[in-house]
C-alpha cells in the first residue's frame, strides 16, 4: 500500500539578507526530515515556534520546493504534480481564518471558488455542492451570503474547512487550526474535525503547539526540534514513556486542570536556538538537562524504540560508558515510576 | 491577610450606535496582599476591561463607574489624573500579552527599565541602571549588563516577556496585574515564565491578578478565581473549590471542553454564542446556552448564592444538581 504522504531525507534553506549591503545568513528550517504517514492516519506534529513545523507543511502543499530530499503524496513527488492536481490531493486549514479568507467575498463565492478553478459543475451545482458540505461542517444554510467579518471565530474556521474540502482532497493539513478559538470553541472544531475523517476517510496532519489538543487527536507524533524530528512514536507511547529530552520537557510544560499539582519545572536553559547557526553535535545540547560530553560533539544516533524512533544519545549503545550509565539512571528511574 | 483592592460595582459603558455597550455588569471582587486571583473567561467576557478601568486605562470613548474602588485604602476614585499615573507603574504595575507590542522597538532595553524607575522615584541614572541589572538578573536573563543596550527585537519572545516583567518590578508595586502573559509563548517557555512570576510573586510578596482563558494556568497559579461570562461574575471561589466543585453550569462546561481530561472520543461543548452586550440583560446571561435552563432563568437578575463560605455562584439551580447533570453528560 502506498503512503499518503512520505518525506524523504528533507532539508530546505533559506538565504537571509542581512540589511543593505550586508551579507547572506543561510538558515537550516529543514534538516534531513524523513517521515511516512499512512492513508487515514492523523499526525501530530509538535514543536516550538521557528522549528520547521510550518516550513515542512509547505513542504507537504507543494508550495515549496526542497534544496534537498523529497515529499511524496501517494506516491508521487509533490514537485511532479501540477498545482490542480495537488490541490486535489492536499488542502490545508491555518490558524487565523480572519486573515486566510477574503474578507469581501461572501461565504458562498468563497467556498464555490475551488470548484471554479477545477472546473467543476455549472452555477447551480457548485451552489448545491457549498450548501452541502455547510451542512458538512455544521453552518446554517442562512449564512450562505454573509462575509467573514459577520461570522463568529467558529464559524470562519468552519468556512476555512469547508473551503478546503470542497475539492474533495486527501490530506487535510491544519496547521494550528484552534490556537486562536476560545476552549469552547475549540472543543466543538475538534469535534468536527474528527467526524470530517470518519465521513471524508481524510488524512490529517495536525501542526500545534498544545500537546492536550495532539494527545485528544493523534495517532503517531512527530517532535521537532531546531530543524529536525527528534523523536516520533505512537501518540500512547510517546505520551507514556517520552524518550528524548526535549519531549519530556514538553510534556512536563502541559498544564492540566488540577489545582495541587503546582506549576511545573523543565528544567531546560533559557538560551533560544539560532536557527542561522545550530549548535554543533545534538543541537538541543545547550538547553538538555541530560548533557554529556559527546552531545556537543557529535550528532546523534537515531535509535529504534517500540515502534518509533529517538534521536539522542541517551539511547546509543556505542557511546560509552557515560551513556550507559545514563540510560541506567533513566532506566531505573522509570522502574521506580 | 489584609485588603489591598477592593472593588464594588464596577461598570463600563461603550456608547455605539446600536445603543450603550455593557462589558464590564457590577463587577464586585477583593484581592489581599500577596495574592493571586486569576480572572478566567473568554474572548469578550470583560475580563480585560475589568483590569483596565481599575486603573484608568480604558479607549477613548469608554466611561467607567463603581460604588467603590479602593487600593491600600485610598479611594482611588477620587484621585485625580496625577495622582493615578503615580500609582500606575509605580504602585500597580502591569505586563500584556504581547511584549513586542508593549516595548517600544526604537529604544533600548536600558533606557525602558530606566525610565520607568526615574519617572516614579528620580535619582541618578547610575543607580536605576543598577536596579535594572539588578532586576533582570533576578528574572534569570543572563549577561544583564550587556542586555541593556540591546533593542526589543534582538530578544526571542520569553526573554521580551522577562524583561517586561523585570521593568513590571523596578518600582517594587504591591499590585501586578497580568494580562494573559504567557499566551503568545511557547508551552515551555510558558511554563518558564510562569514559575517565575510564581517565585518572584512569594519573594516580592505581590499581589497578582492574572487574567488568562486557560484553565490550565488558573489551576496551577491561582489562590483564587473569579470566572467572568458576558460582563459578569458568574462563580468566584478558591481555587481547590472550583476544580472540585464547579457550581455554574458554564464553569462546568468549561471544564468539560478541555481535551485530555477524559480518554472518550469527543469533546464537551458549549453550544450557542454570547449574548450581545448591548442594552441591559434580562435574567441569567447563559441562560440561553444553559441546558439545564427553565422560565425562571430568563426573568430577573439573579443574585450570587453562596455554595460553601467563600465560594459563591450566580444560578438559580442547587449546585448539586447541575454536578449531578454533569457527571451523567460525562458517562
Amino acid at each position: 500500500m502506498t503512503l499518503a504522504v512520505e518525506a524523504r531525507d528533507l532539508h530546505r534553506t533559506y538565504h537571509l539578507r542581512r540589511g543593505l549591503g550586508g551579507g547572506r545568513t543561510l538558515i537550516h528550517a529543514v534538516s534531513g526530515v524523513s517521515l511516512r504517514v499512512e492513508h487515514g492516519a492523523v499526525l501530530g506534529l509538535v514543536g516550538e515556534s521557528g522549528c520547521g513545523k510550518s516550513t515542512l507543511a509547505r513542504h507537504m502543499l507543494g508550495i515549496e520546493s526542497p534544496s534537498v530530499g523529497d515529499v511524496l503524496i501517494d506516491g508521487q513527488p509533490v514537485t511532479a504534480l501540477s498545482r490542480l492536481k495537488r490541490a486535489r490531493k492536499v488542502q490545508i486549514v491555518f490558524q487565523d481564518p480572519m486573515s486566510s479568507l477574503n474578507p469581501r467575498k461572501s461565504v458562498l463565492s468563497i467556498l464555490t471558488l475551488p470548484l471554479r478553478i477545477h472546473g467543476i459543475g455549472d452555477r447551480w451545482e457548485r451552489e448545491r455542492r457549498a450548501l452541502k458540505m455547510m451542512e458538512h461542517v455544521g453552518l446554517p444554510r442562512r449564512l450562505l451570503q454573509s462575509r467573514p467579518t459577520n461570522l463568529s471565530g467558529g464559524q470562519r474556521q468552519r468556512v476555512a474547512i469547508a473551503r478546503a474540502l470542497m475539492v474533495r482532497p486527501e490530506i487535510l493539513i491544519c496547521d494550528e487550526p484552534t490556537s486562536a478559538l476560545d476552549v469552547s470553541v475549540q472543543a466543538q472544531i475538534l469535534n468536527l474535525l474528527q467526524d470530517l475523517r470518519a465521513e471524508f476517510g481524510l488524512t490529517y496532519i495536525l501542526i500545534s503547539h498544545n500537546l492536550a489538543v495532539i494527545k485528544h487527536m493523534a495517532q503517531r507524533v512527530a517532535v521537532m526540534y531546531l530543524g529536525k524530528i527528534v523523536e516520533e512514536n505512537e501518540t500512547a507511547a510517546l505520551f507514556a514513556n517520552p524518550r528524548h529530552p526535549y519531549t519530556r520537557a514538553l510534556l512536563d510544560s502541559i498544564l492540566t486542570p488540577e489545582p495541587t499539582k503546582g506549576v511545573p519545572e523543565t528544567g531546560l536553559g533559557i538560551t533560544f536556538p539560532n536557527p542561522a547557526a545550530p549548535p554543533p553535535g545534538c543541537r538541543f545540547h545547550p538547553r538538555c538537562p541530560d548533557v554529556m560530553a559527546v552531545c556537543a560533539a557529535e550528532a546523534p544516533p537515531t535509535v529504534a524504540c517500540e515502534r518509533g524512533f529517538v534521536e539522542c544519545h541517551l539511547y546509543d549503545q556505542n557511546a560509552g560508558a557515560t551513556a550507559s550509565k545514563e540510560r541506567h539512571r533513566i532506566r531505573s528511574m522509570t522502574h521506580a515510576e | 491577610m489584609s485588603r489591598l483592592l477592593e472593588v464594588g460595582d464596577l461598570r463600563v459603558k461603550i456608547p455605539t450606535s446600536e445603543g450603550p455597550l455593557y462589558p464590564v455588569r457590577s463587577v464586585s471582587f477583593a484581592v489581599d496582599k500577596g495574592e493571586i486571583l486569576c480572572i478566567v473567561g473568554e474572548s469578550g467576557c470583560g475580563k480585560s476591561l475589568t483590569s483596565l478601568a481599575l486603573v484608568g486605562l480604558l479607549p477613548p470613548r469608554a466611561r467607567r463607574s463603581a460604588e467603590r474602588l479602593l487600593f491600600a485604602g485610598e479611594d482611588l476614585l477620587r484621585a485625580n489624573r496625577r495622582r493615578i499615573s503615580d500609582i500606575r507603574g509605580n504602585r500597580i504595575a502591569m505586563i500584556f500579552q504581547d511584549p513586542m507590542s508593549s516595548l517600544n522597538p526604537v529604544y533600548t532595553i536600558g533606557s525602558q527599565l530606566v525610565e520607568v524607575f526615574v519617572r516614579h522615584h528620580g535619582g541618578g541614572r547610575a543607580a536605576s541602571r543598577a536596579r535594572a541589572v539588578e532586576l533582570l538578573e533576578k528574572v534569570g536573563i543572563p549577561s544583564p549588563s550587556e542586555r541593556l543596550g540591546q533593542f526589543p527585537h534582538q530578544l526571542s519572545g520569553g526573554l521580551r516577556q522577562r524583561v517586561m516583567i523585570a521593568m513590571a518590578l523596578m518600582c517594587d508595586p504591591d499590585l501586578l496585574i497580568a494580562d494573559e502573559p504567557t499566551t503568545a509563548l511557547d508551552v515551555t517557555i510558558q511554563a518558564q515564565v510562569l514559575a517565575l512570576l510564581k517565585r518572584l510573586q512569594r519573594e516580592f510578596g505581590l499581589a497578582v491578578i492574572l487574567i488568562t482563558h486557560d484553565l490550565g494556568v488558573v489551576a496551577r497559579m491561582a489562590d483564587r478565581v473569579l470566572v467572568m461570562y458576558a460582563g459578569e461574575i458568574v462563580e468566584q471561589a478558591r481555587t481547590e473549590d472550583l476544580f472540585a466543585r464547579p457550581c455554574h453550569p458554564y464553569t462546568q462546561g468549561l471544564m468539560r471542553c478541555l481535551p485530555g481530561r477524559t480518554d472518550a472520543g469527543r469533546l464537551g461543548t458549549i453550544d450557542g454564542t454570547v449574548p450581545s452586550m448591548i442594552g441591559d440583560l434580562e435574567g441569567c446571561a447563559f441562560a440561553e446556552r444553559c441546558q439545564l435552563a427553565f422560565a425562571q432563568c430568563r426573568c430577573g437578575g439573579i443574585a450570587l448564592a453562596e455554595a460553601e463560605p467563600g465560594h459563591a455562584y450566580r444560578c438559580l439551580l442547587p449546585p448539586e444538581q447541575s454536578l449531578r447533570h454533569l457527571r451523567e453528560a460525562e458517562e
